[in-house]
């Protein structure tokens, strides 16, 4: 299988996992590990003054996985910017996960505000990976913007719908100059498959894997999937055809 | 002198600096973010950053997400 390569980083692995939902930090950090991820998100909160040390950081090997945090909990570009400079600081880290929702009902991306934040951070030496709507032409502006990657959704965060998207995906991928990781809405390893035929470069799985009964299992499964589905991609599908084309030889043997 | 941490407002002698903060609060400074007012205040700067009466310091840290 070809490398995935972002902002000239090499990764083994196409699967990239988020770390919210799961019911422990020692649940997560087993599903990280069985899941072969070398990318993980993470968001930012305030400290509890009352517990200050309690730290996801402790469950997530930096020799393992390189840290994308998110800018999750921002309405507008100029407090994306914010919150980004906040996490380069608080993780060590100037890759990004852009994503601004200021909706909280579908959690659908904010566009004008993505693409400006965009375009800032990326002039600030960010690597930015965006969360967006899965639209070709923003897509394109967003490369343009100085996007390392472009992240459309399959479906609504955490809804589990599959790639509802596909046909845009589609061309997303056809037209893209950087990676596209279909993030959000991918409920199984079914649709991760999918979207790995298709040719997305990568994908970004959370709900799925969390709150799955074992979690562990289900981040294995994903890991299979995802390899999967680049296997076939790179291997190159047969064509859909509206007639059947016969697979046996069709020699009429019986005739005599 | 009192400063606002997370909107919490804590006792702290006067002319303190962040590093001198966060001790008090018992916070380990690994993968933490502080802002006073707008500023991020990068860690190299703690030690010489002096806090003033009703500074609004804003902690970060990394949390579960997706």
């Amino acid at each position: 299988m070809q490398k995935l390569i972002i902002a000239g980083q090499e990764f083994n692995s196409r699967l990239f996992l988020g770390t919210g939902k799961f019911s422990s930090n020692q649940l997560m950090e087993q599903a990280l590990i069985a899941s072969g991820s070398e990318m993980v998100t993470t968001a930012l909160r305030r400290v509890d003054i009352q517990n200050p040390d309690d730290d996801i950081l402790k469950h997530i090997n930096p020799d393992r996985f390189r840290l994308l945090p998110n800018t999750s909990g921002v309405r507008t570009a100029k407090e994306a910017v914010f919150a980004a400079e906040l996490a380069r600081e608080a993780l060590q880290t100037n890759w990004l996960k852009l994503e601004i929702h200021p909706d909280p009902k579908y959690l659908l991306a904010d566009t004008v505000e993505t693409l400006k934040a965009c375009e800032e951070l990326a002039k600030k030496g960010f690597i930015v990976l965006p969360y967006m709507q899965a639209d070709p032409i923003l897509a394109k502006q967003l490369e343009e913007a100085g996007s390392a990657a472009v992240m459309p959704l399959g479906s609504p965060i955490g809804s589990n719908k599959g790639l509802i998207t596909r046909e845009f995906l589609q061309i997303i991928i056809e037209q893209a100059n950087v990676p596209v990781v279909v993030d959000a809405g991918i409920g199984a390893p079914s649709h991760a498959a999918e979207a790995m035929e298709m040719g997305a470069d990568a994908v970004l799985v959370n709900t799925a894997i969390a709150v799955a009964n074992d979690p562990v299992m289900m981040a294995e499964a994903f890991k299979l999937s995802v390899e999967a589905g680049r296997m076939a991609f790179e291997a190159k599908l047969g064509q859909q055809l509206n007639t059947a084309e016969a697979s046996s030889p069709l020699t009429s043997f019986l005739d005599l | 002198m009192k400063v606002y941490v997370n909107d919490e407002s804590i006792n702290l002698a006067d002319a303190s600096n962040i590093t001198q903060l966060l001790k008090q609060l018992e916070t380990a400074p690994k993968g933490l973010a502080v802002a006073v007012g707008p500023n991020i205040v990068p860690s190299s700067l703690w030690d010489e950053y002096k806090l003033k009466e009703d500074d609004q310091v804003l902690l970060i840290r990394a949390t579960q997400g997706g």
